[in-house]
């Protein structure tokens, strides 16, 4: 089966076969651009086309989302027929695509994450780059500190299991408050 | 929310990108059945995953990044030093050295680093240029990392394969559809003008050093006056294109020192003209001053290294541009050499439109506690 040529990534000019899977670099026929290419099976063999699924039978069981369509996979997440239109291979697992939303949006699946936000990075900064103006941390202080507390808890980044941005970050801001305090109770004194 | 249990390990390749650029940090990291690509945007992070089943290809392109960072580096170092020479005499080079040493401590690492490249990963939906790995080395090993496990995952490709393999014809390209406003591209002429100009700025207080006749100074101030509206016009006429967006941060960053250097230049010029008011419509005594003090001296370096940085990066920036530009005015697809298969050297016919999938509605969601996955 014809494939989608490779391009060169700097003109978009299509590259013959010659180019795949060299030890050498070889120049673009078009912009001359210097240019190695690995190739894997994947780009050989696409995935086949996805069945429109069965039509069913009588006397059998029935896809929950297309009732003229014959089950062929149940759906590990919430236990309904699937017709083959309806089954997603997820990670081995057959899940239909309720399923799929509903695991992404509770973030019980983490390889559909796509995207967090760092409280953590945010409460370090906060207690440590008012320091220049050294007046600020007066505010900025408390909140980092309520910061740590707070999203103690919120998911870090996907590739650092760590807390030690929070732990930094309570630690400096609650010397911040701390002097402060001290420097209050000479005042009042 | 429980934290999940992949665990990544860290690929090489880091860029160093400027922060204020949009593009942020980005790393790549390797799973136990895909590689994660994180972007770092300020204090979020976007993760995008490429499973080892998916992927088809990666594409090294050779690109002269190392080269063009070196000369812009000894561009940088030989102003340094001209100007302080210029300015101070010869007695001032070990402060022109000392300046510059900086730079040319960069010189010597971004040389150690080998030279430079894009990557990119190659799925059956898309081609992604991932912006961590921008040296040849990094690139060579992530590919001699990565092997094992894709073909693990996907076998290996033989030879016969890859003669027999047949490419189909691109796409073509649908008609735009008229009912979406598409911003233009707008012209690069104005962009162009301003980075000279910027340029330009960086070495117009030579131009005193020629003599003190009235042009000289009249000139001086009038290529200041022309990138202040040069910036103004530049960042309006990006503002309304479809440019790429660190052109644009560029051009902000440009105008952002244009108008610090202008307050800053303003504020100097009038405690100047207070404190010697006998020659204060005099630029050549000014200027002499200014040669003289040490704070003017360090401010006119600073402007003349900062200047001509913005507008070199502009510059490279634009010609970087301009071959996609070109694809995109002429808009015309892309034709197939006509070795395009190995073994019979013919291009297939395009493919039939693959019918859209049938319409889903599904009648109820499910019960959201009983999902466990």
């Amino acid at each position: 089966m014809p494939v989608a040529p490779i391009t060169c990534t700097r003109c978009a000019a299509p590259l013959p076969p010659e180019f795949l899977n060299t030890d050498q670099y070889r120049s673009c026929p078009k912009c001359r651009a210097p240019l190695k290419l690995r190739v894997f099976p994947a780009l050989v063999n696409p995935p086949p086309p996805i069945s429109p699924g069965r039509d069913l039978l009588e006397g059998g069981s029935s896809c929950f989302y297309h009732p003229a369509k014959a089950a062929e996979a149940i759906c590990e997440g919430c236990g309904r027929f699937l017709c083959a239109l309806c089954d997603i291979d997820f990670n081995g697992k057959h899940l239909c695509s309720s399923c799929l939303e509903i695991g992404k949006k509770k973030g019980r699946m983490p390889n559909l994450q796509n995207f967090r936000f760092r409280y953590d990075k945010i409460a370090l900064n906060l207690s440590i780059l008012p320091i220049i103006l050294t007046v600020f941390t007066l505010i900025t202080a408390p909140i980092a500190f309520f910061m740590c507390f707070y999203y103690w808890k919120s998911p870090p980044s996907l590739t650092t299991n760590s807390k030690s941005r929070f732990i930094w970050a309570g630690i400096i801001s609650g010397i911040q408050i701390l002097i402060w305090i001290m420097i209050f109770g000479r005042m009042l004194a | 929310m429980s934290n999940p249990e992949i665990i990544y390990r860290k690929l090489p390749g880091q860029a160093l990108t400027i922060k204020l650029t949009s593009s942020g940090d980005s790393t790549l990291w390797l799973g136990p059945d895909h590689l994660l690509w994180v972007r770092e945007q300020g204090y979020s992070e976007e993760y995008k995953r490429f499973y080892f089943p998916d992927i088809q290809a990666f594409v090294i392109r050779r690109t002269t990044r190392r080269q063009a960072i070196n000369l812009t580096l000894a561009v940088i170092v030989l102003l340094i030093f001209a100007w302080t020479i210029q300015l101070g005499g010869w007695s001032a080079a070990p402060i022109g050295g000392f300046i510059c040493s900086p730079f040319i401590l960069f010189v010597v690492i971004n040389s150690l680093l080998g030279p430079g490249c894009s990557f990119h990963i190659r799925t059956a939906v898309q081609t992604e240029r991932v912006s961590s790995i921008v040296r040849i080395n990094s690139a060579e090993e992530i590919v001699r990392q990565l092997t094992p496990r894709i073909e693990s995952a996907q076998g290996e490709v033989s030879a016969e394969e890859l003669s027999g393999l047949e490419f189909r014809a691109p796409i073509q390209q649908a008609p735009a559809n008229p009912q979406i406003p598409v911003k233009p591209a707008g012209s690069l002429a104005i962009p162009y003008l301003f980075y000279s100009t910027m340029i330009a700025n960086g070495l117009r207080r030579g131009l005193l050093h020629f003599g003190h006749a009235r042009i000289f100074g009249i000139v001086n101030s009038l290529i200041f006056l022309a990138a202040i509206i040069l910036a103004i016009v530049t960042l309006v006429s990006l503002h309304a294109s479809s440019r790429d967006r660190n052109l644009k941060t560029l051009a902000w960053v440009s105008a952002t020192y244009l108008g610090i250097y202008a307050m800053v230049g303003y504020v100097y010029t009038i405690v100047w003209a207070v404190s010697n008011p006998t020659r204060a419509n005099d630029p050549w005594a000014q200027f002499q001053f200014s040669a003289e003090d040490s704070y003017p001296l360090a401010i006119t370096i600073i402007n003349a290294v900062f200047s001509t940085i913005l507008g070199i990066s502009g510059l490279l920036q634009l010609v970087s541009l301009r071959p996609a530009a070109a694809e995109t005015e002429s808009m015309s697809p892309p034709s197939i050499p006509p070795s395009v298969r190995a073994s019979e050297q013919t291009i297939p016919p395009p493919r039939e439109a693959v019918p859209p999938p049938l319409p889903f509605e599904p009648s109820s969601p499910p019960a959201e506690d009983k999902l466990e996955v």
